[in-house]
């Protein structure tokens, strides 16, 4: 196994929140997005948590956890930029919460120290049983990619837009990646990862955890506290849009369309992007959907790590044309600046009240952490909404004018699912 | 254990009902409006007045209600920084938003809208459009939304909730500004109506929107029809193709249906026993991990509302048919045989934690409180009392009385 990467450091955050009735611990770590490791790095989310060396198998794993009253042991791999994140996430019920003598978070902590050092494994490689289940695992989700209608034109686009970069390939790689991949290599993998990849922990809890600190210090007291290195991967911009047209066995066809831009402030694209189309009042919900009835969903997504701002819907075949020369219209619009001032404030109030639905719950409250970590918010509320309102309209438009179409993506769905 | 928040329950003098959760350490609110009339409620009865209307009506004014003479709702919500959603269930419509500023400015745009209906022939035209798009994408072209509907297809022969709650791309043709308007007539009374509102909310900010916003109600008069059903499974075994990537299936047991706190218990016992049949930590989930029957565990789930009540086993299988064949010759097994002890107190433990954590948010209080009300029970903390109440001894007769080898419907969805 080469090496992945200089040996990175580990940042701990911790949030106490009185209010919370569990304790959430997220373990991130990041590895570049590569096609020789991709799917082990998927393999290792389930192998990582299903079994360990005390609970060697599935249903004994599952059924210690239900004794600990419905805890959870979840991984799980996403892409940020060219750079793959693997999540081994662990949550439970507060203990104030329980009986006296239930000891959860004591137990826990046992178990998820177990998962990371002592895995379900032999001589250097995972148990052969355990390996198999979670190849067929892989091998079923690669297979079922095309389930999700959205995610599938999404995962197509972004193999477009990004060809010939890392971030081209489906995060949880190939089926001949999968088939390929042996239990001792994706051991070995897990091994590296450990010593050597940058990590973010994030504790998010109801009260201060001693035993939460004493675990993350027997596993990470030799790792710096410095955490992931700048992800961010900007993906040039092509010359000529590329444009495809493919046809998809449903009903709904799809569209999907990709701009990139080369430099806007991370502020700036949070506001452009509530005003164009994540926001309930925005130009895309305003004029696509309300206006003109295209389409039940129509959304603006930033990719920041690469750059780019998506936007896509479902429409039905015959308005494919139409909802495209709807969308470019509502670009133009941002890009002229001829839109009400109005939804300037409603796209920042929108952003202040996602912030704080994050803070109200644990997995909410990890996520802005993380967020926080990777460069992508900064500042407490006030800070960032301070922030949003010193943007200028002329910003906003130097913003919107340097976002240039890239990819256009139509599946063409052939009018049946069946 | 403890589990209490404060709450309120309050009988308002428009004849809504009000339930206030007071969680001051939240930073967001919320409020949402269910009406009890969805998706099944095809034929009605008002003072002798027969009403039937089209697949797809409950929905369809949903979507309507957001259009007021000012425009759309949503568009005025997110002027007060506040995010709005609604969705049609079976026997049920919610209104809701939630958010850090303005709540009462909110409350009160929540209660008018809901109260005053704005149906054009043009905004049901626009709509039709929208309303067609969200069919093709969850209804037509969701392998779990057509998985779950084939379900209900093989279990019930009449009720409507085997159809979607959108309706069909055809039905949704035969909707009228006056159906519309007659429906929302006979069913969006506040005495039909319960408003449930938590987080970072004040009782008497709640109870004083609400006396601004809501007239006295006259009485509730309407009565929902719904076609006999029986007590059997319509097809045992029900298919589709579709663009999957592996076949999914789902074994449904059709269960009788229950009211009041019937309707908090049995759903209990019914996912306790399937998860003691086929849950993650079962006997039968390591076996057929083992004989490649399965590569992952499968989920449980139940559903029940007004005249039906269904218990499933879903997941992916290369052969669905043989593994609802072992599902059902291990249900038979475990009726003959009892219920371990050991594992009933473990999954009993389980269920308990995921009741405690599920409340961990404003908006899950709410959902709490609204179901409550649904089920005809004053108090959320009833499923956590009847739960710790509830017996290995009752489930095994749960099991042998309810779940019946001849109520059972397989549905698969098979890759193309």
């Amino acid at each position: 196994m080469p090496e992945l990467l200089p040996t990175g450091g580990v940042r701990r955050i911790t949030r106490v929140c009185t209010g919370f009735r569990s304790y959430l611990l997220e373990m991130h770590f990041f590895v570049p997005h590569r096609a020789e490791t991709a799917a082990a790095l998927a393999m290792l989310a389930e192998l990582l948590t299903v079994a360990s060396k005390i609970y060697p198998d599935r249903t004994a794993f599952t059924e210690q956890l239900d004794s600990l009253y419905a805890a959870d042991i979840t991984g799980q791999v996403t892409l940020c930029g060219d750079t793959a994140m693997l999540t081994i996430a662990a949550e439970w019920a507060d203990d104030a919460l329980l009986p006296a003598d239930a000891g959860v978070t004591e137990a826990m902590c046992t178990m998820l120290e177990d998962c990371l050092l002592h895995p379900c494994a032999e001589n250097d490689a995972f148990d052969a049983e355990e390996f198999r289940l979670a190849r067929e695992n892989l091998l079923a989700d690669i297979a079922c990619a095309r389930n999700d209608r959205r995610s599938d034109a999404l995962r197509r686009a972004a193999a477009l837009a990004y060809k010939g970069e890392p971030a081209e390939m489906p995060v949880i790689g190939t089926a001949k990646t999968a088939r390929t991949a042996s239990a001792s290599q994706t051991y070995a993998l897990w091994q590296q990862i450990l010593r050597t990849a940058p990590a973010e922990i994030i504790a998010v809890m109801p009260q201060p955890c001693p035993q939460i600190e004493a675990m993350l210090d027997r596993l990470f007291a030799h790792r710096a506290e410095k955490g992931a290195p700048p992800l961010f991967a900007p993906s040039p911009c092509k010359e000529r849009p590329k444009r495809m047209t493919s046809r998809i066995r449903a009903v709904q066809s799809r569209l999907v369309l990709v701009y990139k831009y080369a430099e806007i402030p991370h502020p700036v694209l949070l506001l452009l992007t509530g005003i164009l189309g994540n926001a309930p009042d925005s130009l895309l919900f305003r004029n696509v959907r309300e206006a003109q009835g295209l389409c039940y969903d129509c959304t603006a997504s930033p990719v920041p790590f690469k750059h780019a701002l998506v936007i896509d819907c479902g429409v039905q075949a015959e308005s494919l044309e139409t909802a495209e020369t709807a969308i470019r219209a509502q670009i133009a619009a941002l890009q002229s600046g001829d839109y009400p001032e109005s939804l300037i404030e409603e796209a920042i109030l929108q952003i202040e009240y996602s912030r704080a639905v994050r803070c109200d719950t644990p997995d909410g409250m990890a996520a802005l952490c993380l967020r926080e970590a990777l460069a992508l918010d900064c500042g407490s509320a006030e800070e960032q909404m301070q922030a949003l309102r010193s943007i200028t309209k002329a910003q906003l438009l130097e913003a919107a004018n340097a976002l240039r179409l890239d990819t256009v993506l139509r599946l063409r769905g052939e009018g049946a699912s069946a | 254990m403890t589990d209490t928040q404060a709450l309120r329950y309050i009988r308002h003098r428009s004849g809504l009902e009000i339930r206030i959760a007071e969680q001051p350490d939240f930073g967001t609110a919320c409020a949402q409006l269910c009406v009890q009339y969805g998706a099944v409620h095809l034929a009605s009865i008002q003072k002798r007045k027969m009403l039937t209307v089209p697949l797809g009506t409950a929905h369809y004014l949903e979507h309507l209600l957001f259009e007021n003479a000012d425009g759309n709702v949503d568009q005025q919500f997110a002027a007060l920084g506040a995010s709005s959603n609604a969705y049609t269930e079976a026997d049920n419509t919610v209104y809701l938003f939630r958010t850090a500023r303005h709540f009462p400015e909110a409350l009160g745009l929540l209660l008018d809208f809901v109260q005053q209906p704005y149906f054009t022939k043009q905004n049901i035209a626009k709509e039709r459009g929208i309303i067609s798009q969200e069919i093709a994408e969850y209804s037509l072209d969701s392998p779990d939304d057509r998985l779950f509907f084939l379900l209900l297809e093989g279990l019930y022969h009449a009720h409507p909730v085997r159809y979607d709650a959108a309706g069909t791309q055809e039905s949704i043709l035969g909707i009228t500004p006056e159906i519309l308007q007659e429906t929302w007539a006979r069913f969006y009374n506040p005495r039909n109506m319960v408003l449930c509102c938590a987080g970072k909310v004040r009782a008497d900010d709640i109870l004083r929107i609400a006396d601004d916003h809501l007239p006295e109600a006259p009485p509730f008069t309407a009565k929902a029809i719904l076609p006999d059903e029986p007590e059997t499974a319509a097809q045992p075994l029900c298919k589709r193709k579709m663009a999957v990537g592996r076949p999914r299936f789902a074994l449904g047991f059709k269960l009788p249906p229950v009211r009041g706190v019937d309707a908090v218990r049995e759903p209990l016992l019914a996912m306790l026993g399937l998860e003691y049949l086929a849950g993650g930590s079962s006997p039968f989930t390591k076996r057929a991990l083992r004989s490649g029957l399965l590569s992952d565990p499968l989920s449980t789930d139940c559903f029940l509302g007004d005249g039906w009540f269904t218990a499933f086993i879903e997941g992916e299988a290369d052969d669905p048919e043989k593994v609802a064949e072992a599902l059902l010759a291990e249900l038979e097994t475990v009726q003959q045989n009892g219920i371990d002890e050991r594992r009933f107190a473990i999954l009993k433990r389980c269920a308990c934690g995921d009741l405690l954590m599920a409340r961990d948010c404003p908006p899950a209080m709410a959902e709490a409180m609204q179901n409550a009300w649904l089920c005809g029970v004053e108090s959320p903390d009833l499923r956590m009392e009847l739960l710790r109440a509830l017996t290995a001894d009752e489930l095994t007769a749960f099991l042998t009385a309810r779940c019946r080898t001849d109520r059972v419907s397989l549905a698969i969805i098979e890759p193309n």
